[in-house]
């Protein structure tokens, strides 16, 4: 699931094509993830009390904390592939599940609950669409830089979402929300969670199979270039900084889904966990390079160190000194195994 | 590229053009034609205005002043160069280094089944466009393109503005970075590109190959055309002479 130029194929015989075939599967970011990750469980599993890290609740835990991770992380890379970056994801999740959850309490039994909450849907959604188009138009109609416009819109989304609940959280989001969605499963499955991944499957195909992903990576790898083929940049920075925070506010739904009230406090760090897994996953931060089972990957490795770490009783001090050295020995490595093969 | 008659017509017509930076005037009253088939060289100092010129003509800037025209269609701005059918070859190539070889050819023209990418069709174009360059070190049209050397990387940019060049294809420094065999691969395409009826405009330092290759020489000095020439019995002192002027070559 990387996007970008694939390797050569050159002929050779079977044994060295086996070779070739396992360090290549090897050298992927997504598998060496993946088995840091296996390594990862099996040590919180034999130190946890009673094994308690593989059980049913903590398993489902993780992966309804991955559906929230996954979306935003899939936004992140979308964005970083084209050279851009968004921080203020976490303050857009906050202000879209604000935004929905009072229009559901303003709806209140007026309509069937159904469609009070298939309204908070397209509300959080929509707030978070909203909030992408401004960040995408100060970056490219105003020219500003992205770290810079989301920066500001990371503390404006949080500082209306605190005015507009005066710092209190939401109370009297429906229950059916929960029963329905948030706690709904199919199979051994969260209901969000297969949401979450559905979609980062469908941005993987679009991405794939349509125009749609080599401009973007054309307009990371070389802005100019993209712009000087025909490629409608302004649209397309558009289209992605509205898909990122139109996720984001998904994500803000699924919170209500989860715990039935907002958490104005609780997700200011979340875009940080949403890079930190794009860059772990093999993302390039300077754009032209998108790896989606990096990013999913890449989600859940901060998600299992930060359960682990909790199950094993350690200070939460500790889960994100561990999660920020993962990061930096993950971009390191990749710094260093691209830099060989360019030497 | 066409495979229409070499009947003379006019590919380019440039009239009036003037362009300002600010307090500095870059251009002024260029006039210029470029017939079907036709390969002029535009050469000046450093300076000169041949960028300028290079860029308004190519639709990445637009001129204050002037009117262009492509096979009598008005031109302003890079979706009309698109739309005209102008290739480009831009003196940093303009390619994008993550993307393989044949994602970069079709960037912007990709070749679609419905709303979903023809990778297989484009790989094979890409190979024929390829090999009709006579380039046999670039056999791998998968490869991403920042894996090439600086000479592979001209010869794909070259292969792409003549790929979908229709009527006028633009050339600044196409052989800058190239070996000798791969000038000679570029400048035999340019000529075959001119045969089957394209107008080329080609800005070269190469002051020699142009002299063999181009059917006029049009010289840019202080942002406008002081001459407009045959090649024919030039030597490179002649031309130099002119790009810089007696004042400057006294």
């Amino acid at each position: 699931m990387t996007a970008a130029a694939p390797n050569a194929s050159t002929s050779m015989g079977s044994a060295p094509a086996l070779k070739h075939g396992v360090a290549r599967v090897f050298g992927n970011r997504a598998v060496q993830i993946i088995a840091v990750e296996v390594v990862l469980i099996a040590v919180f599993q034999t130190l946890s009390p009673s094994g308690a890290f593989l059980s049913e609740a903590n398993l489902r835990g993780i992966l309804l904390t991955a559906s929230q991770v996954l979306l935003l992380a899939a936004g992140q890379a979308v964005l970083m592939s084209a050279g851009q970056i968004d921080i203020s994801q976490g303050a857009v999740l906050i202000l879209s599940s604000v935004v929905s959850g009072q229009m559901m309490i303003a709806m209140g039994t007026s309509s069937p609950v159904g469609v009070v909450i298939l309204v908070g849907l397209v509300v959080a959604i929509g707030t978070g669409a909203v909030l992408g188009a401004v960040n995408a138009l100060f970056v490219g109609v105003v020219g500003i830089n992205s770290l810079v416009t989301t920066l500001g819109m990371l503390s404006l989304a949080t500082g209306i979402a605190q005015v507009a609940t005066k710092g209190v959280n939401l109370v009297g989001i429906p229950a059916e929300l929960a029963a329905g969605f948030g706690s709904a499963t199919i199979g051994a499955f969260p209901v969000p969670t297969i949401v979450g991944l559905v979609i980062l499957a469908v941005i993987w195909a679009l991405y794939r199979y349509t125009a749609w992903g080599t401009h973007t990576l054309a307009m990371g790898s070389n802005f100019l270039a993209a712009r000087r083929v025909g490629i409608k940049t302004l649209v397309n920075t558009i289209g992605i900084f509205v898909l990122s925070a139109g996720l984001a506010g998904l994500a803000g739904f699924i919170d209500l889904a989860r715990y039935s009230t907002t958490n104005i406090s609780g997700h200011t760090n979340d875009s940080m966990a949403a890079i930190a897994a794009a860059l772990i996953g093999g993302t390039a931060l300077t754009g032209g390079r998108i790896n989606f089972l990096g990013v999913i990957v890449g989600a859940f490795l901060a998600i299992i160190l930060q359960s682990g770490l909790v199950i094993i009783n350690l200070s939460p001090f500790y889960q994100t000194i561990a999660i920020g050295a993962m990061l930096l020995v993950a971009v390191s490595l990749d710094r260093s195994s691209r830099n060989r093969r360019t030497t | 590229m066409s495979d229409a008659p070499t009947a003379p017509r006019e590919v380019l017509g440039i009239s009036g053009v003037g362009k300002n930076f600010g307090a500095v005037r870059a251009l002024r009253d260029i006039d210029l034609s470029v017939q079907a088939g036709e390969i002029v060289a535009l050469l000046g100092d450093n300076g000169a205005g041949k960028s300028t010129l290079m860029n308004i003509i190519c639709g990445s800037n637009t001129p204050d002043e002037g009117e262009i025209r492509v096979s009598g269609q008005p031109m302003s701005g890079l979706a009309d160069a698109k739309r005209l059918g102008v290739g480009v070859v831009y003196q940093d190539l303009a390619l994008a280094p993550h993307l393989s070889l044949t994602e970069n050819l079709f960037l912007g023209n990709e070749l679609r089944r419905g709303p979903w990418l023809d990778r297989k069709r484009m790989h094979a174009e890409a190979r024929a466009a390829i090999e009709k360059l006579g380039i046999s070190t670039l056999r791998d049209v998968r490869l991403p393109v920042g894996s090439l050397s600086g000479g592979q990387r001209q010869v794909l940019a070259v292969a792409r503005a003549m790929k979908w060049a229709s009527d006028l294809i633009l050339l600044d420094e196409p052989t800058a970075a190239l070996g000798p065999k791969q000038v000679g691969i570029v400048l035999d395409s340019i000529r075959i590109a001119a045969d089957h009826g394209l107008g080329v405009i080609l800005v070269s330092h190469d002051i020699p190959n142009v002299l063999k290759l181009a059917d006029r020489i049009v010289i840019l000095r202080h942002g406008t055309i002081i001459a407009d020439m045959r090649p024919a019995g030039l030597s490179v002192a002649d031309v130099m002479t002119v790009m810089v002027g007696d004042e400057e070559a006294a």
